[in-house]
């Protein structure tokens, strides 16, 4: 744009930067900056626990920041800031609060199994922070360009966390389907906001929908197609039935602290740029899109719970579970009222916590059983509750508080979104959903089962073989904490279970501006 | 878009001069092939092994490390055309941008992605430490 | 903002064929440089290492290079077998044309008026303007890494991938001093460069972007080009004693007599975007007499002093060695220059600020010495690590 003004000369304007509106982006980059920098100027390579204490101060002052906004941009005060390309509003700092929540507790968790992988050099928690600071740009951006920009930072970072485990096969597999796939699925986003750009002349989400208000398109071909593919591009970040295909495979490749990240993360950021994108600026549109949404979310929601079903290997079962999840976040995003989004919001921090704290659990589990990061299958797991008591018990807690056992967020996540199925009077979509959630209990269960069935000492010898091998250090200290992370998911999720209110109350104040 | 008129008259003139030049050399000059011509140039031997397929890695980390500063200056010729207008903000938007960049670059650095010298000095006094250090245990292990 | 008159309304017969006469002139001018250069270069390096250099063609000699270029016609043309025949042919008009096209943005002299029709000596003052000379830059980088790709050789191959390699790295650094200038004239054209520089400080320093821009980028950007251009001290690419010829190994004939057009125009053209870009360009003292003949001859004075220097840098360099070059391009000219374009570009909006990102240069100079220190262990400790330490067991 600018350098279209400087040609034909036009006079620049300059936008006014609201550093209050992008305070949680700077302090995630600035910190991810700091560490780089002090690697680059510190003899030593290897400082994990000041690392790991910028990447701390980062992720709180980012949720500090989050808050704030949220507890000032409310009402009238919720604007859009640098050139109305940034939405300053109760909506993105929630979903930054999900993302500072999202970042405590991987970096409790992630780095102490990383070291195994690939020592404690700066770039895990660099590459954390900066796709957290997609995830949030996505949260925030106000125009498709913006959301396209954060799509990619956490994409990109997501890449090469994926690749972490290159020396094995599978995780190579993994890393290259992600990128290749990831790849296609953003160049698809793009030609779709090219042709939303045609048939509206802006990019702006707030312009979009005043353009879209004022005007009757006459041939709206060009906007749906465009509408379709930015569908099919969050569809492939969300891992949505039909573009789930990568996921299974990255899932298990990927290292297990990092698998459990980028569920979390990339769910945030994708879900958050849905809604705003389809229920706000496209919202005169939901008449088209609605049918769309609603058959992914169904399908999710049935091909997670019934694929879940078949599979033996742990991660993969747990990749299956996210797409069921995805289902039903997208059930939030297709019922599209005030409530809906709140309790979008609400089971989108539920999930997110409880899938970090999960994912690091089969961390300590295959750490503990001595396998690698790959792989975990439901017959290793036997007699998990004999050897290991706590961890068997709190894994089968997390695991049934995904199924949306009572008494935890996640009974609570799926059941608002039933309720906002409900509202909007779509009755047999919510019976759909409750029985998938039906279906897909069994598969919960088969994992607690396999825990708690069957004697510990047929893998004891290859356990004891295996740490011997492959650990310099006693698991009990590079457990130490990830078990931290693990009870602060736990008591986040059984707390808020029993005592959802004052987060209802947060996430009810998430509103969209505009 | 006139003003590309000559650029253009320019390469087909260049384009034109390499191709006659090439016409009138395939017309004066003798075609006399020989497998040993047509042999790869290996100073007079006669070679063995294929060309190889790999260089060091090192080769493409460079042209990586040399992407992302294009960028930097593709983002710098717009400021710089402009700069006057841009005013304070401008420079600190730059400067901004510049300042990752070289975060990222000084990380590089340190990592040893540019270093392609033998810091010999050192891997050689270590292989000397090494030497003198390990023929005790070379001449127990014989 | 840059454009020629003379191609801003209708395109009448007349325009094009003055257009068409531009390209011919300075296509053919180009050429016959060449010839010159070449026989300057042989001349004055010979006199530098006390031989005599060419003297029986034509008075002086000065007809060798144009014999020499005849008798690379009448050479056999080899393709090798292993070769990739298309690429192979396709490589010499990749190096050839951008040489060309680059040299098309040279202002070489005022503004004349040529059967009614005011036009300026330039051939073409695109919008772009010095993108363009950025771009075919880039181009010719294809033409090297092609012909050594495609010669299905080992001594082509790494020649070409030294060359890409040198090439891009100089290329930021070139791009980034290219860039301060930009930025002092606030436009791409070449010839508003020209025309921001006429005049002069106190009547009687000239008012060049050497002296606006303090020394900095102009020394950045020569030795950028240097390396550019593959000119000694840079010359690692054809480093006879290594490399047999770099990439042009497997070619003959008329084909590696394109190779070697196209280096010396660059060189040429090269010299002409300095003397553009820093010396005023046409600029100099301007007698009242023949008033369109004095900016061309100052130009022409200017680019050959330029040329000359080249031909010292050759005679009296000595090669740098692969690895000192790389950390010549990136750590020296690209972070130094990096931070004199910012320096510059806040000096021109307040002196505060311009002082604030001195000392911020200054820090990161700081930083990025520790770094480099840094590097060289962590690369020396990795490379030890690498080390077998069996062998040296048994070596002893």
């Amino acid at each position: 744009m600018i350098f279209a003004n400087v040609l034909s000369q036009l006079p620049i304007a300059l936008p006014a930067i609201s550093y209050k509106a992008v305070a949680p982006e700077l302090v995630l980059f600035g910190g991810a900056l700091l560490i780089l920098l002090v690697s680059a100027t510190v003899g030593k390579r290897e400082l994990p626990g000041l690392y790991r204490a910028i990447a701390l101060v980062a992720a709180l002052a980012e949720g500090g920041f989050s808050g704030y906004q949220l507890y000032l941009a409310q009402g009238a005060k919720a604007s859009l800031a640098v050139a109305g390309a940034i939405a300053y509003d109760g909506f993105s700092a929630f979903a930054g609060i999900v993302v500072a929540a999202i970042l405590l507790l991987a970096i409790l968790i992630g780095p102490g199994f990383i070291k195994r992988i690939a020592g404690d050099g700066p770039e895990f928690l660099v590459l954390m922070l900066i796709s957290a600071m997609g995830a949030t740009v996505m949260a925030q951006g106000e125009d498709l360009i913006v959301i396209f920009i954060g799509l990619e930072i956490l994409s990109i970072a997501l890449y090469v966390m994926v690749g972490y485990r290159i020396g094995d096969g599978l995780a190579r597999e993994a890393a290259f389907k992600y990128f290749i796939l990831g790849g296609f699925s953003s160049a698809i986003f793009l030609y779709g906001i090219a042709l939303v750009y045609g048939a509206t002349g802006t990019t702006n989400l707030a312009k979009i929908g005043a353009f879209l208000a004022l005007n009757v398109l006459t041939h709206d071909g060009v906007l749906l197609f465009g509408l379709a593919l930015l569908l099919l591009g969050f569809g492939f970040k969300v891992s949505a039935v039909p573009f789930h295909l990568w996921s299974p495979d990255v899932y298990q490749g990927a290292p297990t602290s990092v698998t459990g990240y980028m569920a979390a993360m990339a769910k945030v950021g994708a879900f958050a740029a849905l809604i705003r994108v389809f229920d706000i600026a496209f919202a005169g549109q939901i008449v088209q899109w609605r049918p769309i949404v609603v058959g992914l979310a169904i399908l999710s929601m049935v091909f997670g719970a019934l694929f879940a079903l078949r599979q033996r290997e742990l991660k993969k079962i747990l990749a299956y579970s996210s797409i069921n999840h995805a289902g039903f976040i997208l059930l939030g995003v297709y019922a599209g009222t005030a409530a809906a989004i709140s309790n979008t919001l609400f089971y989108l921090i539920a999930y997110a916590v409880i899938v970090v704290g999960t994912f690091g659990l089969v961390s300590i589990v295959q750490d503990s059983i001595g396998v690698s990061e790959g792989s975990c299958s439901l017959d290793q797991l036997r007699g998990l509750a004999r050897s290991r008591p706590a961890l068997a018990t709190v894994t089968a807690i997390m695991v049934l508080a995904q199924a949306g056992a009572p008494f935890t967020t996640g009974f609570l996540a799926k059941f608002s979104i039933i309720v906002s199925v409900v509202e909007i009077r779509e009755y047999w979509v919510a019976v759909v959903a409750m029985l998938s959630a039906a279906i897909a209990v069994a598969f919960y269960l088969r994992i607690v089962l396999a825990m708690f069935r069957g004697e510990p000492e047929e893998v004891e010898g290859e356990r004891v073989l295996a740490i011997q091998g492959a650990a310099t250090e006693a698991p009990a200290r590079r457990q130490a904490l990830a078990w931290i992370g693990v009870s602060l998911s736990l008591v986040f999720t059984v707390g808020f279970g029993i005592f959802p209110q004052p987060l209802l109350d947060l996430a009810a104040r998430a509103h969209i501006v505009g | 878009m006139a003003q590309y008129l000559p650029i253009v008259i320019m390469l087909v003139l260049g384009g034109v001069f390499a191709a006659g030049s090439f016409i009138g050399s395939g017309l004066l000059a003798p075609k006399r092939p020989h497998r040993a011509k047509l042999a790869p140039y290996e100073c007079g031997i006669v070679p063995r092994s294929e060309p190889p397929e790999r260089f060091p890695v090192r080769f493409f980390l460079v042209a990586m490390i040399f992407i992302i500063f294009d960028i930097e200056i593709i983002f710098l010729y717009p400021f710089a055309a402009a700069a006057g207008e841009l005013g304070t903000f401008g420079v600190i938007e730059v400067a901004g941008f510049a300042l990752v960049v070289f975060i990222a670059f000084a990380y590089l650095v340190a990592n040893g992605a540019l270093s392609w010298g033998p810091s010999r000095k050192q891997s050689y006094r270590v292989v000397e430490e090494r030497l003198a250090s390990k023929v005790p245990t070379g001449v127990r292990g014989e | 903002m840059g454009s020629d008159l003379l191609l801003a309304g209708h395109l009448s017969l007349a325009v094009v064929l003055i257009v068409v006469v531009k390209v011919l002139v300075a296509f053919v001018a180009l050429l016959v440089s060449v010839l010159l250069a070449i026989w300057i270069e042989r001349k004055v390096i010979s006199d530098m290492q006390n031989r005599i250099g060419p003297n029986r063609a034509g008075p002086w000699g000065l007809l060798q290079s144009l014999a020499d270029g005849m008798k690379l016609f009448f050479k056999e043309d080899l393709v090798p077998e292993r070769s990739d025949r298309f690429v192979f042919k396709l490589a010499p008009y990749l190096s050839v044309i951008p040489a060309f096209i680059t040299f098309t943005l040279v202002p070489i002299g005022g503004s004349v008026d040529i059967f009614g029709h005011h036009t300026e000596l330039q051939v073409a003052d695109p919008p772009i303007g010095i993108l363009l000379l950025i771009a075919m830059s880039s181009i010719s980088v294809y033409g090297v890494m092609l012909a050594g790709w495609s010669s299905g050789s080992k001594y082509p191959l790494l020649g070409s991938v030294r060359a890409s390699a040198q090439m891009i790295s100089y290329e930021a650094a070139m791009g980034l001093s290219i860039a301060s200038v930009v930025l002092i004239t606030g436009s791409l054209s070449t010839r508003d460069m020209v025309t921001q520089q006429l005049g002069t400080f106190f009547g009687f320093i000239p008012h060049w972007n050497l002296i606006r821009l303090g020394i900095i980028p102009f020394v950045v950007f020569i030795i950028a080009i240097t390396a550019e251009v593959n000119r000694p001290p840079f010359d690692l690419v054809e480093a006879e004693q290594e490399l047999v010829g770099g990439f042009h190994t497997e070619y003959s004939s008329i084909r590696f007599a394109l190779f070697y057009l196209a280096e010396y125009m660059n060189t040429i053209t090269m010299s002409a975007i300095m003397v553009t870009m820093f010396f005023g360009g046409p600029d100099g003292p301007d007698p009242t007499f023949l008033h369109w003949l004095w900016p061309i001859l100052w130009f022409l004075v200017k680019t050959a002093i330029f040329f000359v220097i080249y031909v010292w840098f050759r005679a009296a360099l000595p090669r740098l060695r692969y690895d000192q070059l790389m950390d010549l391009g990136w750590k020296v000219l690209i972070p130094v220059s990096l931070a004199w374009i910012l320096v510059i570009a806040a000096m021109r909006v307040s002196r505060p600020l311009g002082f604030a990102l001195v000392l911020l240069g200054f820090l990161a100079a700081l930083v990025l010495t520790r770094a480099i220190s840094i590097g060289h262990e962590r690369a020396g400790q990795a490379r030890i690590q690498a080390l077998p330490g069996e062998e040296i067991n048994g070596d002893s």
